[in-house]
């Protein structure tokens, strides 16, 4: 805990809380005995993995546990109040006193309603403003967390997701609350728009004096941004203090193997161990995939009333080449084309114009079978891309059983296969996974998992669409690591599509940035990390959290 | 299944264990007596019963030799019941599975193609709506005969409708799915996603208008034949309701009208269960 002086009566005590979820067949104990203390205007960053407790803890304390959840032991004071169990005094305090962002702010904000209503809705309802006073108060926290006023009569769906963050940012900061509990309120947005948002979110916090607790898997955003961290590990509390000090001195195992795992994924900072040998020289064979001046449109009627049709084009005249053994990585901004490269290089989506070739030859409309299977994706969400009804073994082997083949292999061959797909993927022994169910693996096991479907057919090229971007940061590294082995162990390439300029030094060869469908810049990773010409570029690197925790670590070995 | 498994399973539709077996064991008394009944009381139920002075027992109340009684054509009501049964679960078994197959195939077919196929099969179902029933029966029973065949084929043409729309609306969600995405780029063809990753997604529901289908055939044969569109030569309960009424009996013969009406309700009541039950046990969740 920080140390303060124990006369001093903290904003926020949290002392010995547990907390149980009541499961059908047993009790979940989900917090033991938590305790901390948060002071007026300071902030504290919650870390920990998915399962560790930390969104429930900002439950438990915002008084807004799931139907099933108790809290069992301890006391949540405010300013000396106890709030611990859900009761009048706490209704009171809620939003006026103590208030949440949630993290998907689509399900939190009412589609039937404008935006700017549903705020002016709190000021009613808790200091009973009449509606133009309220609206006068909403432009005016809109203007400080850098909305325009158009925005006030929008509705959720027409807005992108940095702006609805901002509009729950701004709820929850509309009657200037002592303390603002925030679950991972930025983590769904782009790295860009991700910093935008927090800090001008940080900055009206700072001005209106409330405190922050953010509960976030990043440490690179705490260490940004808070001046406590407590680190939760299974539960339970595993290490607190000042920022600064957890980070320079981390004491628990756990914390030091969260910013090794953090480290190890800095760009710039770990290289790929070996170029590819003389990828020049090979240029010769042709390319496994090549784009050559390709364009995507998609049309989008706007509606029944307003007639016409807006022209999106989602990829704008992008032409690269992925040979044997190379890693290309695409990064870009959500809405930059990068899904829509991916579609279009497996053949789920055809360009407008340009060419694609796969091994020199033009990809047809509509192929199928030897082609098809050359090449394989490796989707984002391990917990959607695999059908939860099957067992791991039939999931892999669906790749090989769907595609029929000259000449067909008996079952005893297709397991062979799947086996040494898992193996490959990570999964030992790979046996004991044949029979497993998705839900009984944990979320790095998953995405091994459908790295094993996309490699059971041996392809030619592998493209993955941010293979870990749903992953907690312990595993990243190790499912990376996997990925780069199976490209640089043998003559596959691999496309590898992410948002997060964090991993891309780790794993490519050559990187192309993307900005609305266009590319604008390309050329060895390395060299566009280290000194990058474009000015996106540069503002992409510079917005990636954990500037502080880069500066740390170049002065001393954390590790 | 374990127990345990079923007993949650039902839980989700809100059915208590106790239900599901009541539905079960009526649906199996009902099919034991519509195998055995020829065995247990002969199969001639337009058999014409006399009194001891030669004249029609008419109208007897039940007693140790009628134990349901007989009708105004000195006919033994229990015989009747109990072969009436035969008819109305072929009934219901036939058109449950047209019901359920033409329903899940042009569902299925509707939801996953999209675009013109769904545009075409989507306006023929319309078209099926837009059909009353009755009069449409009336005039197929009056090209083709009463027949059971002739019965199933109208109902089977009719009731498929509302099953394929909400199957077709499951599958419209089902196909947006990461994994179809996942199985498409794996190069899976459309019949083998339908199989593996859209059929299990449906089986429940597809079922469960089954069963629905196979209750409301039931239901309308019934109908049917009580008002008049009844297959004179076969017994039905309807055919025993049409007749009942038709004599102006249904007001005070009261033991011709009970067995074949509580027989209906019972039967009725417990297919609409077992279509729950069956609706919550198929379905296949993460959740278990």
């Amino acid at each position: 805990m920080p140390v303060q002086s124990a006369s001093k009566q903290g904003l926020l005590e949290v002392n010995d809380l547990t907390v149980e979820y009541a499961l059908p067949d047993r009790p979940l104990t989900a917090i033991k005995n938590a305790s901390f203390r948060l002071d007026q205007g300071l902030s504290l960053g919650i870390v920990g993995e998915s399962g560790s407790g930390k969104s429930t803890l900002a439950r438990a304390i915002f008084g807004a546990l799931a139907s099933n959840g108790r809290i069992t032991r301890g006391s949540v004071l405010f300013r000396g109040q106890e709030i611990t169990a859900p009761s009048p005094a706490l209704e009171k305090l809620r939003w006026k006193s103590l208030s949440f962002v949630p993290q998907s702010a689509i399900a939190s904000l009412d589609p039937l309603f404008r935006v700017g209503r549903q705020i002016v809705e709190i000021y009613e309802h808790h200091q009973r403003l009449s509606r133009k006073v309220a609206r006068e108060k909403v432009l005016e926290i809109f203007a400080a967390i850098d909305l325009q006023a158009s925005t006030f009569g929008m509705y959720p769906h027409e807005l992108s997701g940095g702006m609805r963050q901002r509009v729950v940012i701004a709820a929850a900061l509309a009657l200037r609350p002592q303390i603002v509990i925030a679950d991972e309120p930025t983590t769904s947005l782009d790295t860009l728009v991700q910093r935008q948002v927090f800090q001008r979110f940080d900055a009206v916090r700072r001005e209106i004096g409330t405190s922050l607790i953010l509960v976030t898997h990043d440490l690179g955003l705490v260490a940004d941004y808070c001046d406590d961290i407590i680190v939760m590990y299974r539960g339970e509390v595993v290490e607190s203090g000042a920022a600064d000090n957890v980070l320079f001195h981390p004491q628990h195992p756990y914390t030091r193997e969260l910013l090794r795992a953090t480290d190890r994924l800095s760009p710039a900072m770990r290289q790929r161990d070996s170029a590819p040998a003389g990828v020049a020289t090979r240029t010769a064979a042709a390319p496994l995939i090549e784009f050559d001046r390709v364009v995507r449109v998609f049309r989008r009627g706007l509606s029944y009333l307003r007639r016409g049709e807006q022209m999106l084009r989602a990829v704008d005249q992008v032409s690269f080449a992925v040979r044997e053994g190379e890693v290309l990585g695409i990064i870009g901004a959500s809405g930059s084309g990068k899904s829509t490269i991916a579609n279009m290089a497996i053949g789920l989506d055809h360009p407008t114009s340009g060419e694609i070739r796969r091994n020199g030859k033009p990809v047809g409309r509509y192929s199928h079978g030897a082609d098809v299977m050359d090449a394989q994706l490796i989707f984002q969400d391990p917990y959607q891309s695999m059908n939860p009804i099957f067992r791991v073994e039939w999931i892999v082997a669906e790749a090989i059983r769907a595609v029929r083949r000259q000449p067909r292999l008996s079952p005893t061959e297709i397991r062979c296969r799947v086996v040494a797909a898992l193996e490959a993927a990570g999964l030992h022994p790979a046996k004991g996974y044949l029979a497993s169910r998705l839900h009984q693996l944990s979320g790095g096991e998953r995405q091994r998992v459908a790295i094993a479907r996309a490699i059971v057919t041996d392809p030619r090229l592998i493209i993955a669409d941010e293979p870990v971007s749903m992953l907690d940061v312990s595993v990243r590294a190790g499912v990376l690591e996997t990925l780069r082995a199976l490209t640089s162990r043998s003559n596959r390439g691999m496309i590898y599509i992410t948002h997060d300029l964090g991993t891309v030094g780790f794993v490519c060869d050559r990187l192309l940035v993307l900005r609305e469908g266009r590319n604008v810049e390309v050329g060895p990773c390395q060299q566009v990390l280290a000194a990058p010409r474009v000015q996106y570029t540069r503002d992409l690197l510079q917005a990636m959290p954990g500037n502080k925790l880069r500066r740390l670590g170049d002065d001393t070995t954390v590790i | 299944m374990s127990s345990a498994l079923i007993t949650r399973r039902l839980a989700r539709n809100g059915i208590a264990p106790a239900q599901f077996l009541i539905a079960v064991c009526v649906i199996t008394f009902f099919a034991l007596i519509a195998l055995l009944s020829p065995v247990l009381v002969g199969d001639d139920p337009f058999e014409n019963h006399f009194s001891v002075q030669g004249d029609v027992a008419r109208y007897q109340l039940p007693s140790t030799e009628f134990p349901f009684g007989t009708n105004l054509y000195g006919q033994d009501v229990l015989q009747q019941t109990l072969l009436g049964t035969r008819r109305t679960l072929i009934i219901g078994l036939v058109c449950g599975l047209v019901v359920m197959i033409i329903g899940t195939v042009i569902g299925v077919l509707s939801g996953y193609f999209c675009g013109v196929t769904d545009a075409v099969l989507m306006r023929i179902t319309d078209f099926f709506y837009a059909i009353p029933f009755l009069p449409f029966s009336l005039i197929f029973v009056h090209f083709f005969g009463t027949g059971l065949l002739s019965v199933c084929s109208a109902m089977g043409l009719i009731f498929w409708r509302t099953g394929a729309r909400v199957i077709r609306s499951v599958v419209l969600s089902l196909r947006e799915r990461q994994y179809v995405k996942a199985a498409k780029a794996a190069g899976a063809s459309p019949f083998w996603i339908m199989r593996f990753h859209i059929m299990p997604g449906i089986a429940g529901i597809a079922l469960l208008y089954g069963v629905f289908g196979a209750a409301w055939a039931i239901l309308t044969e019934a109908t049917l034949s009580f008002i008049g569109m009844a297959d004179a030569v076969s017994i039905s309960w309807g055919l025993m309701l049409n007749q009942a009424f038709a004599n102006g009996a249904i007001r005070f013969a009261w033991w011709w009208v009970l067995p074949p009406g509580v027989s209906l309700t019972l039967l009725l009541g417990a297919l609409f269960l077992l279509a729950r039950s069956l609706e919550g046990l198929i379905d296949r969740r993460l959740a278990d």
